[in-house]
């Protein structure tokens, strides 16, 4: 029984934390455009952080080696680690944020995952190279008493506040003047320029809150797993983000909640205890990946709205006052509408 | 001195390989106008026919050179016929695009990965002793890289100055749709682009492999952002300004080793590349109305 | 001072070619004054140089007394300088009313901290801005189609609907770049009709590019003619009609069509 409990919050754990960035990625594309290629690096950025804030100074004893250690308590490491993924958000919008073709983006963004993941790795005195961090202070787990299944399901209801908390966010931003600014640069950028909106602004904020949720994230997942080496943000878990927000629905906040439900959790815990083929270990995690790669594909095929397309705004309406009568013209180019052009 | 003269010459080795695969995503961007991230991929099916032309069924290395290189152009062709065709033809915007090949890069590096496994691989070749030039010292199979290159620069050279082919390709470069209204069959030019596209970066992918010696699967994707680095420092869509930016970005991250650990010499890339970025963004030679 | 826009010697150069070669000419505050010449003359990259789309190589533009020249094209939107586009360049994702909503000024729900948490003053606001965007979209014919998505509109109601974004940016002047192009004579008229309304009940100043010299007679007041790169003359329709040069140039055997007859 326990065992099943437990599995079930580790399920609703990851449902709540691939929503949050999938959330961040709607924010960056779904809103604003934004091609981001390396989500998960983001992800990675909050989790490192907050674990080498958190933890004390690294013991070279154990040949664990990592920057900072400076023993922070956790809430003000979660911070620590929100601000730095949101950091790197900022820092890859004044490169490539200016006016450039999007490609230019998604290439810098690939460039730095790419670059990050690496030194990460190679260089074993930033965060610990290939073996990664663990043992990571994990919040609650006094007040759990070191009881597994009682800190999952504390945490379970954290990560589930928290999740709420971005989706309000998500929600409040989308439906303002500000979203609608954001929604209208991916429709034409050059346009809203032209009516006196600073876009690099604006593309920036969206930039930079998409990385600052993904971010948050990353300190929920170090937090409950209590450890991150670089095979844990591979490429493909970006891919998984990806597809979510793809098949979910790109702009549409439920969608995105669903679609982390379908591939984050459905398709990929499922897939999980597959068994594993013993003359190719991999075959199972490869045929995953080539499936995550193809809905994003076939998505963008057969249905680029997602299954919950982005809804139309509704507003609240006065009846018109009563000047239709007067505008000169105004029912006879009504009329003239019928003529297609 | 004598050190910066000898990475000098390790510089060229690999200016070499750049050079053939940023002309080669250089060509493809300039005549589609849209980046392929699925380019890395495509080093990595020309490294690893090679290898099982060679060691699998045993061919002579050079002919399976040349069978790898002209099976990844065919891939790269096929992909562009039956995937990447379809989503131009609907008018999908940019966004798409790039996520379809990004997408893409992720379904072929699994692929190889179930074939080939996740572990180093070497060609059944022998490693010649370094051969010394004046200051510098080769391998045989580095000379043989400086020299492929080469004549694979002339040849593209050759190809976009004077036949049909690189004249329509020029053209479609600079303006796709006055390309197709003054008669040029815009579908058989991208056809052979994407097979030469893919081509180079089948052969690039070999040579890689060659000077790195041992080579798994993703090998190719964690120099893509090298050849970006490369062809946005020469002007995103310019065949020779690919050229120039590999050669520098060749000579700067071999000579950087002179200077820091050469774990590190790539990231160099990746710094040229963000000062490019904030600098001159439409590169050395820029292309018109491509940035 | 009472010019609300004065080009001065502007150069504009792509590569080796000279698109506008020396061009200058002035827009009075309040008028209408069309931007005619053969195609190929320039006027549409005048048109995005005065808007900030295009960089211009020497020369200066002066709008409403300030030098615009090294202004970024936002900057120069602010101060109340707006244009459209030649071919149409709707919010498709967007329904018609919020390609309306977005492009005013100034919303207080446009910072992240009001759009987030104060999310009260910004909807009234929002609601104002509702009821005055229907206003205009009644005017210009597209009320019954403001929750319909911009795409879905057929070609001249994008036309429609370019003008009524423009419009409701409250601009000081509108740089109109074609915006008859492609449009049903019928609708022509009703444009027309809606932007000598406009400038007679708000004094909003107007720079029209159009081919159409029908529209510049009943609604412009003033015409500058350019011809490769630079302006061949300037004045009323009827001055140019006399010029020798710009009827050489442009108008052409149309005009004597048309005075003959």
């Amino acid at each position: 029984m326990s065992v099943i409990l437990g599995y079930v919050a580790t399920i609703l754990v990851t449902f709540f934390t691939y929503n949050i960035f999938t959330l961040g990625l709607n924010i960056q594309f779904g809103y604003a455009g934004i091609l981001n290629f390396t989500v998960i690096t983001f992800m990675a950025m909050g989790a490192y952080f907050y674990a080498v804030f958190v933890m004390p100074p690294a013991n070279a004893s154990n040949q664990v080696f990592y920057i900072l250690g400076l023993h922070w308590p956790w809430p003000l490491a979660s911070i620590a680690g929100v601000v730095a993924s949101g950091a790197l958000g900022y820092l890859i919008g004044l490169i490539a944020l200016k006016r450039l073709r999007s490609d230019y983006l998604a290439i810098v963004t690939l460039a730095t995952g790419t670059l990050l993941y690496g030194l990460s790795g190679d260089n074993n005195k930033l965060f610990d190279g290939w073996a990664g961090l663990f043992a990571v202070n994990q919040p609650f787990q006094s007040v759990a008493n070191n009881n597994p299944n009682t800190f999952s399901w504390i945490f379970v209801v954290i990560s589930g506040l928290v999740m709420l908390a971005v989706w309000w966010f998500a929600n409040q931003l989308y439906s303002s003047p500000l979203g609608r600014s954001m929604r209208a640069i991916r429709e034409d950028q050059d346009v809203v320029d032209a009516f006196g909106k600073n876009t690099f602004k604006v593309r920036m904020l969206a930039m930079v809150i998409g990385s600052t949720i993904v971010g948050i994230g990353g300190v929920l997942t170090i937090q409950y797993i209590g450890a991150l080496s670089p095979a844990g943000w591979t490429t493909g878990e970006t891919f998984v983000v990806w597809a979510a927000l793809l098949v979910g629905g790109r702009g549409n906040n439920i969608g995105a909640m669903l679609g982390s439900l379908l591939v984050a959790v459905v398709f990929n815990e499922g897939t999980r205890y597959i068994p594993q083929v013993a003359s190719n270990p991999n075959l199972v995690p490869d045929l995953r990946n080539i499936i995550i790669g193809s809905l994003v594909i076939l998505s963008i095929w057969f249905r680029p709205q997602g299954v919950l397309p982005e809804k139309k705004a509704k507003f609240f309406e006065l009846p018109l006052k009563d000047k239709y009568a007067q505008t000169f013209g105004g029912s006879k180019a009504d009329q003239d509408l019928v003529v297609e052009v | 001195m004598k050190l910066f003269l000898l990475t000098l010459g390790f510089g060229f080795v690999s200016a070499s390989i750049y050079a053939l695969l940023s002309v080669g995503l250089s060509l493809q961007f300039g005549v589609t106008n849209f980046v392929n991230f699925a380019y890395g991929a495509y080093l990595g099916v020309g490294m690893l026919l090679t290898y099982t032309f060679s060691a699998t069924f045993g061919l002579p290395f050079w002919l399976s050179m040349v069978l790898a290189t002209i099976g990844t152009g065919l891939v790269s062709m096929f992909i562009s016929e039956y995937v990447l065709g379809p989503f131009v033809k609907r008018k999908k915007s940019l966004f798409y695009m790039l996520i379809v090949t990004f997408g893409l890069s992720l379904i072929l590096d699994n692929i190889l990965q179930i074939f080939y496994g996740v572990g180093f691989n070497e060609y059944p070749i022998g490693q010649s002793t370094p051969i010394t030039i004046g200051p510098f010292s080769f391998t045989g199979n580095q000379l043989l890289i400086i020299a492929i290159a080469g004549v694979v620069m002339i040849g593209v050279h050759l190809l976009l100055s004077r036949s049909r082919l690189g004249k329509a390709m020029r053209a479609m470069s600079d303006n796709s749709d006055l390309a197709r209204a003054s008669g040029i069959d815009t579908n058989m030019v991208t056809r052979w682009t994407w097979f030469i596209s893919g081509s180079l970066a089948g052969l690039g992918g070999i040579v890689l492999a060659l000077n790195i010696v041992s080579f798994q699967t993703t090998s190719g994707d964690a120099l893509l952002f090298v050849i970006f680095a490369a062809v946005i420092l020469g002007g995103i869509g310019q065949t020779y300004g690919a050229m120039l930016g590999a050669l520098i970005i060749g000579l700067v991250t071999e000579v950087s080793t002179v200077f820091i650990s050469s774990a590190y010499k790539q990231d160099i890339a990746f710094l040229v590349l963000v000062i490019m970025l904030l600098v001159r963004p439409q590169g050395l030679i820029p292309a018109k109305g491509k940035a | 001072m009472s010019n609300v826009l004065e080009v001065n010697d502007v150069h504009v150069a792509f590569g080796g070619l000279k698109a506008i070669d020396g061009c200058s000419f002035t827009v009075e505050k309040g008028t209408i004054t069309a931007l005619i010449g053969p195609n190929g003359a320039g006027k549409s990259t005048m048109v995005g140089s005065i808007a900030g789309a295009v960089s211009i190589s020497s020369g200066s533009i002066t709008f409403d007394g300030n030098n615009i020249s090294s202004l970024p094209t936002y900057k120069r939107a602010q101060e109340g300088l707006i244009r459209t586009y030649q071919i149409s360049r709707e919010f498709g994702g967007m329904s018609v009313l919020e390609n309306l909503l977005v492009v005013r000024l100034g919303q207080s729900g446009e910072s992240l901290i009001n759009a987030v948490f104060r999310p009260k003053k910004s909807k009234a606001e929002t609601n104002e801005l509702v009821a005055e965007a229907n206003d205009i979209l009644n005017t210009f014919g597209l009320y019954r189609l403001r929750n319909e998505y911009a795409s879905n509109l057929s070609g001249g109601q994008k036309r429609l609907l370019e003008l009524s974004r423009a419009v409701m940016a409250k601009p000081k002047m509108l740089l109109l770049d074609e915006p008859m192009a492609g449009v049903t004579p019928a609708l022509i008229e009703i444009l027309g009709e809606h932007l000598l309304e406009l400038n007679r009940s708000t004094g909003m100043s107007m720079l029209l590019v159009e081919h159409n010299l029908e529209v510049v007679d009943k609604i412009c007041s003033r015409v500058v003619v350019m011809a490769v790169g630079k302006r061949l003359a300037e004045g009323t329709l009827g001055e140019l009609r006399q010029n020798r040069d710009v009827v050489e140039a442009y108008l052409g055997g149309e005009v004597h069509e048309r005075v003959g007859g």
